[in-house]
């Protein structure tokens, strides 16, 4: 070919890139920043996941806030407290000794797409989640108490009881109980459907692990949401979820930012670090069939010489707070009856092995189990730092050994650890389901503790059926104090929820119940 | 050999590795303990395990198992996932392997162009542009792919806040899907923002993948053409007074065909990097529905998902080689 055309369409072909680059490059350079197009937008990231978009299924604690955004129930929880308020109902009455509730609903209720939602659909849902019987669902929640539900007219429900439960309208306030959209599959599990229910939103676009786009219902029963859209995005792990933040392309770094970006972020200007106590605990389970643990003064030694403090520092980076009871802090009955045995309390403890037939030159032997991903990043360290805590009695030796989740999970169910960690997050909130799962021995196999005390067993079931509330919280009182005498639990520390803000957000409201409530935030103007 | 033979015999091949690769991953998932108690936790009833457990085919003997696991996954039935959504494996994979694929193309032309243009400049120019490209080589290849996005994160993201972070689109911005890959569905959809918004996404994960992986391109460049440029014939060409620029062209032509087959080869590598890219980055690839289905201990699903990679890296290959038959004359087969 001649060399000077050759050359020519070379020329023109450098210049052609070079003009496409630069166009490409004012393009992305010039678009709207992230920061300038979420304004419009509430944005709001998190590294958890959704598992399950039916009520039927989904048993895990993000499904369960989407769920709340997207349907409503019964009832709800007054936002930032542990109390209960009508939603859906507007009257309830309770008869046949606690084992009757009727419900009156609201006026001209609808679902998110308009249709009229009524009391044959609670019916239909409750009675779905029955029938469906997901293998790892939350039905229990309505079998093991509801014989059975009844719409006598369109705005009538009636629960019939098996006895009475004295925490039923806490049980209300869970997804099983709220009626879903006709569109869900009748009779099997309708994973990605996105017809929602009644409440404050209604989905607008779903791609699994990457986006949920929320649109305001404008037939909510209860007002109009401040932002009409909001867009949750799925991160794989707190360091991009965190980069995110800092790059303006979220509004708010939800669940779940690392303890120590939450102590840096609360000194950026840019943003806010809201926290408030949540419901999830940590706590050791004592195998108190296996030696040497299976001697209460070795248990209350072990009791005594960990330091809650150095734990929430060193571990969480102050992220957690101490907890002194299996019940947590804020839930009516608690009572810190750990702290009869202090913080650290090397000289307690130390007594305590001796009594117990240990000494320096006779050490105590005990093995400590974790597991490494389950609870997060932080497990090994805790383990470490309580493996430091005993020994520093002089008189302990410990061994660590760790197992992944379902190993663990399995080892515990059989009772082979002498010790380990575990974390608890609510089914429902009521003492109930901080005592019975572990103190109960028709409860807690799944522990391995093997704790059976007859009187326990006793106080929880009648506690069960008791409504009076000062009745009931002098029985978890006498409970809690057996169990910081028996020690087959110690509880270690309960989770702080910690949620960065970007500047000139409003509205969030951090609960007990662990529950964002979109249509409570906005932007200040 | 004819070359139709040596592509049959080529093609059969891919049998007996997967048998191998299927083999390994069957046992590795089978010792991590029972996926049956992870997922349904702590208060299962043990009927409910055991209902499970038949339902997975974990109650059948190991033998019997590790029969219907072949014969699933010859026949396409890569099963249903364990955890979560209970959608057939297949399904949920080609879900996610469209980000994947276009992950690894970006990343692949990044470290291609970046890995020939430093190759060739090393092995032409020679000198000290020579010593700082294989400097490149090697600092490129030792990146930690998690730390250098991270840098790139820090710098283009939180601090210049030009570039996204992670993710494929900005909130609200995803194309409608017709292939998976957004910036296709974004032309295809007519949307310049989606586009764009697209592209923004793509080039940070890519850039990540990409240079990590382009110091092998350069340093394999970079040495065939020193090697070629020794030869007799390029003194000939010189000798005849043929232009540098042909003498290039030559060059270059006949450095390249090794490195294709390391394409084939680097393919897997870069499959594998993306795993990691895509945590990074938050991008919902296969990388990260590996990642969080081993966190789920959805043991059918991380199968299904090993199981594809190994397909496809095999078909990449077969396709490397066959290609490579073709443009090499001097290959016997």
């Amino acid at each position: 070919m001649n060399k000077a055309i050759s050359r020519g369409i070379l020329a023109v072909v450098v210049v052609i890139i070079i003009v496409v680059a630069a166009v490409a490059a004012y393009l992305i350079l010039n678009q709207p920043s992230p920061q300038q197009q979420v304004q419009k937008t509430l944005v709001i990231g998190v590294t958890d996941k959704i598992s399950d978009l039916d009520t039927a299924s989904a048993y895990d604690f993000f499904t369960w806030e989407v769920l709340n955004n997207i349907m409503a129930g019964l009832v709800t929880y007054k936002p930032g407290t542990a109390d209960l308020e009508l939603a859906l109902a507007s009257s309830y009455e309770i008869k046949d000794n606690g084992t009757t509730y009727i419900f009156t609903l609201k006026d001209n209720l609808k679902f998110s797409d308009g249709r009229p939602l009524t009391a044959q659909d609670f019916v239909r849902s409750i009675n779905r989640a029955v029938a469906i019987n997901a293998p790892e669902g939350p039905e229990w929640l309505i079998t093991s108490f509801v014989k059975n539900v009844t719409a006598p007219d369109n705005k009538t429900v009636v629960f019939h009881l098996f006895q009475p439960v004295s925490y039923f309208l806490a049980l209300l306030a869970t997804p099983p109980y709220f009626p879903i959209n006709p569109a869900y599959k009748p009779n099997a599990v309708d994973s990605d459907q996105t017809a929602g229910g009644a409440g404050a939103y209604r989905i607008t676009k779903w791609v699994r692990d990457q986006e949920l786009d929320l649109e305001a219902n404008p037939y909510f029963y209860n007002g109009t949401p401040k932002v009409s859209k909001v867009i949750i995005k799925f991160y794989s792990d707190a360091t991009a979820l965190r980069a995110a933040l800092q790059s303006g392309e979220i509004n708010i770094a939800w669940r779940t930012l690392n303890p120590v970006d939450i102590s840096n972020l609360k000194s950026n200007p840019n943003f806010n670090v809201i926290q408030a106590p949540s419901a999830f605990i940590r706590y050791l389970i004592f195998n108190t069939e296996m030696s040497p643990v299976n001697n209460v003064k070795v248990r209350q030694a072990l009791a005594a010489a960990i330091n809650r403090t150095d734990i929430v520092n060193r571990v969480f980076s102050g992220t957690v707070v101490p907890l002194y009871s299996l019940i947590p802090i804020g839930m009516w009955s608690y009572s810190p009856v750990f702290k009869k045995y202090g913080d650290g309390n090397l000289t307690y403890a130390e007594q305590l092995l001796q009594q117990a037939g240990y000494s320096s030159s006779n050490k105590l032997q005990i093995d400590l189990w974790y597991t490494p991903s389950h609870y997060g990043s932080t497990e090994a360290n805790l383990a470490q730092v309580l493996k430091e805590q005993w020994e520093s009695t002089g008189m302990v030796s410990v061994t660590l050994r760790s197992a992944e989740w379902s190993t663990y999970l399995k080892q515990a169910a059989n009772g082979t650890m002498m010790i380990s960690l575990f974390g608890w997050y609510p089914d429902y909130l009521d003492p109930d389901d901080y005592t019975s799962p572990f103190l109960d021995a028709s409860a807690n196999t799944w522990t391995g503790s093997h704790y059976n005390n007859t009187q326990v067993n006793q106080l929880l079931f009648q506690a069960r059926g008791l409504t009076d509330i000062n009745q009931r919280t002098s029985i978890y009182q006498n409970v809690q104090n057996i169990l910081a005498n028996d020690v087959p639990f110690i509880p270690l520390i309960q989770g702080q929820l910690s949620i960065v803000v970007a500047k000139g957000i409003t509205g969030v409201v951090l609960g007990p119940d662990m529950l964002l409530r979109y249509w409570l935030i906005g932007f200040s103007s | 050999m004819k070359l139709w033979k040596y592509i049959l015999i080529r093609v059969l091949l891919v049998i007996p590795t997967l048998l191998v690769l299927l083999s390994v991953v069957f046992i590795v998932l089978r010792m991590i303990g029972d996926p049956i108690t992870a997922m349904v936790g702590m208060k299962a009833p043990p009927n409910v395990i055991a209902s499970l457990r038949e339902e997975a085919g974990l109650n059948k003997p190991l033998y019997e198992q590790y029969i219907d696991y072949l014969y699933n996954l010859f026949t396409g039935n890569f099963g249903t996932t364990m955890a979560v959504d209970h959608r057939p494996v297949l399904d949920v994979i080609m879900d996610r392997f469209p980000a994947t694929l276009e992950l690894t193309i970006a990343a692949f032309i990044v470290s291609v162009l970046i890995g020939m243009l430093t190759g060739i400049m090393g092995g032409w120019k020679r000198g000290k542009l020579d010593a700082s490209v294989r400097i490149y080589s090697i600092v490129s290849y030792a990146l930690f792919i998690p730390w250098f996005g991270l840098l790139l994160q820090l710098v283009f993201g939180v601090y210049l806040r030009i570039l996204p972070t992670g993710g494929m689109a900005d909130a609200g911005l995803a194309p409608p899907r017709y292939t998976g890959i957004y910036v296709l569905d974004s032309l295809i959809a007519g949307n310049l923002d989606m586009f764009i918004s697209s592209l923004k996404h793509l080039i940070l994960p890519a850039l990540t993948l990409g240079i990590v992986l382009s110091g092998v391109y350069t340093r394999l460049l970079r040495n065939n053409m020193i090697d070629i440029l020794g030869q007799e014939f390029i003194l000939a060409y010189r000798a005849r007074g043929i232009s540098d620029s042909k003498i290039l062209l030559h060059s270059i032509k006949n450095a390249f065909i090794p490195v294709l087959t390391m394409m084939g080869l680097q393919f897997a590598i870069l499959l594998t990097g993306a795993i990691l890219t895509e945590t990074t980055f938050s991008w919902p690839g296969l990388g990260t529905m590996i990642v969080e289905r081993i966190q789920y201990t959805d043991y059918t699903a991380v199968q299904g998902a090993v199981v594809f990679f190994a397909i496809f890296v095999a078909i990449v290959n077969v396709i490397v080689d066959i290609i490579y038959a073709f443009l090499d004359p001097r290959i016997s087969y």
